[in-house]
């Protein structure tokens, strides 16, 4: 099962700014992960499953209605994900923007903990944005919980 | 051009920037930065900017675009690295006193953002970084990610403003006319399209392309255009597609794509060489950085003129010489017949429409070029703030071939001519079909304003240029010659948009918008109320003049370009508006003509037996030649629909027809051409008269119509007024009665619920250019904007539509009328004008079909032009417009030459020093010390001695 979650924002966990691309998995692995607009468009056909995530009628800075957070504590769960997005809502209501809250929660970035690239576990969860409010979906090694 | 001294003496960054002032409302300036910056940051901030002079504090871009990336931790780092300083980590380390880890982190972070750059370009081959310029560089990285924009709009304004502040400069004077050919290492420089210079042989190995294609082999990325998405996110951008355009090479390809900084990913070289012909095929630029020196840059661009802001520095400040390549393009006026190609794709608004006949006094005709800022003392005056709209205009003042000028479709006809009098049918076919969609069609019906104004006309007769369009257009009808359009996106990577647009009318102006916008990408949706699309070209327009599977062959093209025609639809009672949006539709294109028909307004007129000519001619169509109109016809109307209602009554059995209008024979609407085929064809026109009555027998059957003398048909005022003595009459007897007195539109219920705004009655109100009406998802066009008119009318409207229909559903693209062509094409003064010698053969005639009774028959009787006939026609015509270019303006892209069918424009080899290329370390000392003073030397002896030769004079 080849699946392909289009036009998100991943916050990979790093503290930099939310990135928009694409994350495709297989087999419970991230294989592939594109920043930008179609940049795997050639490959599409190959996809068992896509799912996008921008709504048809945008502006550029609008438009992706999810952000991608990495799970944090393999092995993930439903209640594990909740617990990530409760702390995301109240860090958001304080004004703290999602990639610091999603810092905060992974440890210190590069070379310490890098979450999401290829071949790391397809552990993570898509939240809607602007605010955050729910989990619209939640993956555990690459099989949806939600 | 627009004549540039009487524009305003400075400009705001705001009016520099934005084009038309006012036309972007998102167009605004932000209230970014601080007035207490971090004062480590403000030190970083100073170091990437190259403003010369300046001063830089938290208020200024080159602050506030950093600060949200850059901490104080960062601002040191970017301090010790200083300016395009590469260094290995061990030196940054050493230089920092950081932790290695910590340091790794904030080296990785500062290129994931673009301040910092790495490669291995050294003869260690070792990684080192370094601090990059904002334009070409950082400011760019920032802007490569959209989905910032809505945390962070001030990285869109600090790109747009570094592409603008360098330059500018402060006080009256900007930089720009100061840099010397070659650019000076300040940014990026055009290199020609291969094929352009490909047999120009002093041309230097730079200056081609593919010497750096092979000089990077291997090392190629893509990734989105930051022009095009920061000017979409400030409201001034285009319908382009901004992903996959901007081609990385060498190292900056492999930090691009192996940091996380961007969209890029890696490419092949062929996938190199198919952008760059992708690129072509729209007419985008190319250019290559130019900040590293003689033999080393980092990308190759593919830039609109309309959102590039390196193309900027050269159209707003009028100084090309930043930006040109080494050469400059050159009409063969011998092989130029103005088709416009040239005209449409010219960036720079260098080439223009002029004329190729001499002037009376037997001079070339001259034209106002652009000055030259090497020349003159060049203050913020002489900038053009308003480049994307004045390079958009096609014709010299002095104005071009009169037959293209007056088409309203302005197809090339002096082209299609000549393509045909070389026999080369299947380009001409093709070179018609970007303007007119319905050739075959247009070739029978069009009322030919070319032939009216052609200037052999001022000699004998006109050249018959719809009989040679007819006959090109002959292969349309055969699905083996046909031509089918090709499909040109303003992507590479997208097969089509998947926007939705309706199209509601399919008449000639809703299928040319159709046609067109499926050229572009579109997949549009014609609704039709009739059974068969075609409105008026099939319901209306008798058969002997055009035959049915003329028109049908010609929507079978449209339709192959993957434009739905659903038939049997009406919009407003199947479907609404409203529901089409719901459904997806994000604009509408309404072209239902004007179906309905006026009345007399007197009296019996409900009498059975009276019919509009609309409905007779829809009639005719639908029940063909069975059906029965009786023996004595009277049809009230003096237009050309009034001719077709009464040349089709004597086809099905009318012995005794009868035309009755107001005007005379000389001012009657009906052309010339059509009044003496319908005397010939033993029908009475009967001039000054109007109805008085319609009378009718006890079963409420039509018998006669009592006429009453017309004293004059327009007040003083030429306003429709006519008056009658009502005493002077006479009775007609009649069997069958067509009014022909007008057309209007019949909307039904189209636009419930939609708030449209009228004009005139109920003649929708939009703007003329546009075709956008009060609702803004609504455009018009055809004869329901401006009532009947003819097919080329509204095949060039439908066109014009389409451009708008593209501009508003692109998401990127704010505005209808921004860098958009003009279409504004005038004839040159037939009166100034001097032929020296032409091909005097005679106007040539059409055979007409033997055997048939030409009066009776509803099949075509009029032949096309043997293939000798277009030979000795085509021969005749004066080959009047050339396009010409303004060798200021040109900066020698070469777009122009991969447009042209004729052979006519080429690029040579006049400016050789602007193949230099610098380094940015370089670029004040060429700029200040080297050039500037030079400048001014020669401007100042020219100044001394245009004043002696005053005095001397005297």
């Amino acid at each position: 099962m080849k699946t392909m979650l289009k036009n998100v924002l991943v916050v990979d966990g790093s503290g930099w700014f939310p990135y928009w691309g694409d994350v495709v998995f297989e087999d419970g692995v991230v294989t592939y992960i594109a920043n930008g607009e179609n940049t795997i468009l050639d490959q599409e056909p190959s996809m068992d499953e896509i799912i996008d995530y921008k709504d048809g009628d945008y502006t550029l800075a609008q438009g992706w209605k999810a952000y991608l957070v990495p799970g944090i504590d393999a092995p993930m769960d439903m209640a594990k994900f909740e617990k990530q997005l409760e702390k995301i809502i109240a860090d958001e209501k304080a004004g703290k923007p999602i990639e610091k809250s999603v810092r905060e929660m992974t440890g210190f970035g590069y070379d310490k903990i890098e979450f999401l690239k290829a071949g790391s576990p397809a552990d993570f969860m898509l939240v809607d944005r602007k605010p955050v409010t729910k989990i619209l979906a939640a993956y555990a090694d690459g099989k949806k919980i939600s | 051009m627009a004549n540039l001294k009487t524009k305003k003496y400075f400009y705001t960054p705001q009016e520099a920037l934005g084009g038309r002032i006012g036309d972007h409302t998102k167009h605004q300036f932000g209230n970014y930065g601080t007035d207490n910056p971090d004062p480590t940051v403000l030190k970083a901030a100073k170091i990437p900017t190259d403003r010369l002079l300046q001063k830089i504090d938290g208020r200024s871009p080159d602050y506030y675009g950093l600060a949200p990336v850059v901490d104080e931790d960062a601002a040191k780092i970017m301090i010790a690295m200083e300016l395009r300083k590469p260094k290995t980590f061990e030196e940054i380390l050493e230089k920092t006193g950081f932790d290695k880890d910590y340091l790794n982190y904030k080296l990785e972070e500062l290129g994931y953002y673009g301040v910092v750059e790495w490669d291995w370009e050294n003869d260690q081959h070792v990684k080192k970084y370094s601090v990059k310029n904002f334009v070409p560089g950082s400011a760019e990285i920032l802007n490569e990610h959209p989905e910032w924009y809505e945390d962070h709009p001030e990285f869109a304004e600090m790109f747009e403003l570094s592409t603008y502040l360098p330059f500018a400069g402060f006080g009256p004077m900007g930089l720009t006319q100061m840099i010397p050919e070659g650019g000076a290492g300040s940014g990026m420089h055009v290199i020609p399209v291969e094929k352009a210079i490909e047999a120009e042989n002093k041309s230097v190995d730079i200056e081609h392309i593919s010497y750096w294609i092979e000089k990077y082999d291997g090392h190629y990325g893509v990734g989105p255009c930051t022009c095009r998405l920061e000017r979409a996110e400030r409201g001034a951008g285009c319908t382009d597609d901004p992903n996959h355009w901007c081609i990385s090479m060498g190292d900056f390809a492999d930090y691009c794509c192996e940091s996380k900084t961007s969209g890029s990913h890696h490419i092949t070289k062929e996938e190199v060489y198919r952008i760059l012909g992708e690129a072509e095929k729209n007419g985008f630029v190319h250019q290559v950085t130019n900040v590293d020196g003689k033999d080393k840059i980092f990308a190759i661009c593919n830039c609109d003129v309309k959102i590039c802001n390196a193309m900027r520095t050269a159209m707003l400040f009028n100084t090309p010489n930043m930006e040109a390549s080494a050469y400059r393009a050159k009409v063969d006026p011998n092989n130029c017949v103005a088709c416009g190609r040239c005209v449409e794709y010219c960036p720079a608004g260098a080439v223009r429409l002029g004329q190729k006949l001499k002037c009376k006094d037997g001079c070339e005709q001259t034209y106002d070029f652009r000055e030259d800022p090497a020349e003159h003392i060049w203050l913020k005056n002489r900038w053009n703030a308003d480049y994307r709209d004045t390079n958009r205009e096609e014709t010299y003042e002095t104005g071009t071939a009169p037959c293209k000028s007056a088409c309203p479709a302005h197809i090339a006809i002096q082209g299609y001519l000549q393509m045909a009098k070389e026999g080369r049918y299947d380009e001409a076919l093709e070179l018609i079909k970007r303007e007119n969609p319905f050739p075959a069609v247009c070739g029978r019906v069009c009322n030919r304003k070319c032939e009216e104004a052609c200037t052999r006309g001022t000699i004998d007769e006109a050249v018959a240029i719809d009989e040679v369009k007819k006959f090109i257009a002959q292969r349309d009808l055969f699905e083996e010659t046909r031509f089918i359009p090709e499909i040109v996106l303003e992507s590479n990577q997208l097969t089509q948009w998947n926007e939705k647009v309706a199209i509601i009318g399919a008449g000639p102006a809703g299928l040319s918008a159709a046609n067109y916008l499926a050229q572009k990408g579109y997949k549009p949706t014609v609704f039709e109320k009739h059974d068969e699309p075609g409105g008026m070209m099939v319901y209306g327009i008798p058969s002997y003049k055009l035959q049915k599977d003329v028109v049908a062959a010609e929507i079978d093209v449209i339709r192959e370009l993957g434009v739905e025609i659903r038939t049997g639809v009406e919009v407003g009672k199947d479907v609404t508006i409203q529901e089409l949006r719901d459904q997806g539709y994000k604009a509408f294109y309404i072209a239902i003509g004007c179906q309905g028909s006026r009345k007399a307004g007197v009296a019996g007129e409900d009498a059975e037996g009276v019919i509009s000519a609309v409905d007779h001619l829809y009639n005719v169509h639908a029940q063909g030649e069975k059906m029965n109109v009786g023996k004595k016809v009277v049809v009230v109307g003096g237009g050309n629909v009034a001719v077709d209602a009464a040349r089709t009554s004597a086809r099905l059995g009318g012995e005794d027809v009868q035309m009755f209008c107001l005007e005379s024979r000389e001012t009657m609407p009906a052309s010339d051409e059509e009044v003496e085929e319908t005397l010939a064809e033993n029908i009475a026109i009967n001039n000054g008269w109007g109805p008085k009555e319609f009378l009718r027998d006890e079963n409420g059957k039509v018998t006669g119509v009592v006429f009453k003398k017309c004293l004059s048909v327009f007040d003083e005022n030429h306003k429709f007024a006519p008056k009658y003595d009502e005493n002077d009459t006479i009775t007609v007897e009649a069997d069958y009665v067509i009014t022909s007195i007008g057309q209007c539109i019949d909307w039904g219920g189209l636009l419930d619920g939609e708030d449209i705004e009228f004009v005139h009655g109920n003649y929708p109100k939009a703007d003329p250019f546009t075709y956008q009406t009060s609702v803004d998802d609504i455009f018009v066009g055809g004869d329901v904007y401006h009532g009947p008119s003819f097919v080329v009318n509204a095949i060039g409207e439908g066109h014009e539509a389409a451009e708008s229909l593209h501009r508003y559903v692109r998401p990127t693209c704010d505005s209808l009328t921004l860098g958009r062509e003009h279409r504004h094409f005038f004839e040159f003064d037939k009166n100034n004008i001097s032929v020296d010698s032409y091909d005097n053969s005679k106007r040539q005639k059409p055979a007409m079909v033997t055997g048939v009774d030409t009066a009776k028959t509803f099949d075509e009787y009029k032949q096309c032009f043997t293939e000798e006939q277009v030979k000795i026609e085509t021969a005749r015509c004066l080959s009047c417009g050339a396009s010409v270019v303004d060798p200021v303006a040109c900066i020698g892209c070469g777009v122009c030459t991969t447009k042209c069918a004729f052979d006519a424009i080429h690029l040579e080899r006049t400016h050789p020093d602007r193949s230099n290329m610098a380094t940015a370390e370089e670029s004040d000392k060429l700029i200040l010390l080297n050039n500037a003073p030079k400048r001014l030397v020669h401007i100042a002896g020219q100044s001394i001695q245009k004043a002696i030769k005053n005095v001397t004079n005297r």
